[in-house]
């Protein structure tokens, strides 16, 4: 029984590191990358 | 998603630096963005632009952010408030918002995409909002009983037993799929034990019912 309690535990944090371990995907540091310029520009759009 | 042109109205004023360090620091912490955000929708789509929402108004507030206080607490708690947020937006406009309609466990998006995880995954979709939430900051996350209490806005105590209820559910669910009923009712017991004794060694246990007075200020609930 341990042995299996010890693999849930194991399996939830797997599941939450799975996720965190996948590349980040391109939209996100495009989105920080255009915010960053709205802001700097304050408040302007850059289209 | 896009970034609308009223958000920009509270954009900080400064030029920002070549090397900003808040900036950089969300960058770190995207990959747990996206790991909460998957835990609370299910979906990872929806999940991704919860994400990306957290992000911009995490951007926008950045100016309330202490400085040395712990980031990643306050960006979850951003999130938290943003998934709750659209929920009841889409509790209020179903069926016109479908991005926040799909956030909901259980809708028909999420239950075709749960045949593809494992038990233990889909046993974690079982589980309510709240067990599952304390569950994942404190037995996946890594927070302690005291910062999953200030993430979540409730006590440390509150906490404790949510973590507690959600191990006993989720053995209890797997239990059942396994059809193994004898080991499972004598070894209930050891179970839940057990499995407190391995969260207690991951965050060690703090005083019940003070980390709401605590609660950080500087979190956008909106």
């Amino acid at each position: 029984m341990k042995t299996r309690q010890r693999a849930i535990g194991r399996e939830l944090r797997r599941i939450y590191e799975d996720v965190a371990k996948e590349p980040v995907p391109d939209e996100f540091v495009e989105l920080l990358r255009q915010i960053d310029r709205r802001g700097g520009k304050g408040g302007q759009t850059d289209s | 998603m896009t970034v609308r042109e009223t958000d920009t109205g509270n954009m900080p004023r400064q030029k920002p630096q070549a090397n900003d360090p808040f900036k950089t620091d969300l960058l770190e912490l995207i990959p747990f963005l996206r790991a909460f955000a998957r835990s609370l929708c299910g979906n990872p789509e929806t999940a991704d632009d919860l994400a990306q929402e957290t992000l911009v108004k995490a951007w926008q507030s950045r100016n309330t952010f202490e400085t040395g206080t712990n980031l990643k607490a306050w960006l979850f708690t951003i999130l938290r408030n943003q998934f709750y947020s659209d929920r009841r937006r889409a509790w209020r406009q179903a069926p016109w918002d479908q991005d926040a309609a799909e956030r909901i466990p259980g809708s028909a998006e999420e239950q075709s995409w749960a045949a593809e995880l494992s038990d233990t995954a889909r046993a974690l979709r079982s589980l309510s909002d709240e067990q599952r939430e304390a569950l994942i900051l404190v037995g996946a996350g890594g927070f302690s009983y005291e910062d999953a209490a200030l993430i979540c806005n409730c006590a440390v105590g509150t906490v404790k037993s949510r973590v507690a209820r959600a191990r006993k559910s989720l053995m209890s669910i797997l239990d059942g799929e396994d059809a193994l009923p004898s080991a499972a009712q004598s070894g209930q017991g050891d179970a839940a034990d057990e499995i407190m004794a391995q969260l207690d060694r991951l965050a060690p246990p703090n005083e019940h019912g003070n980390a709401h007075k605590r609660r950080s200020k500087d979190a956008p609930s909106e």
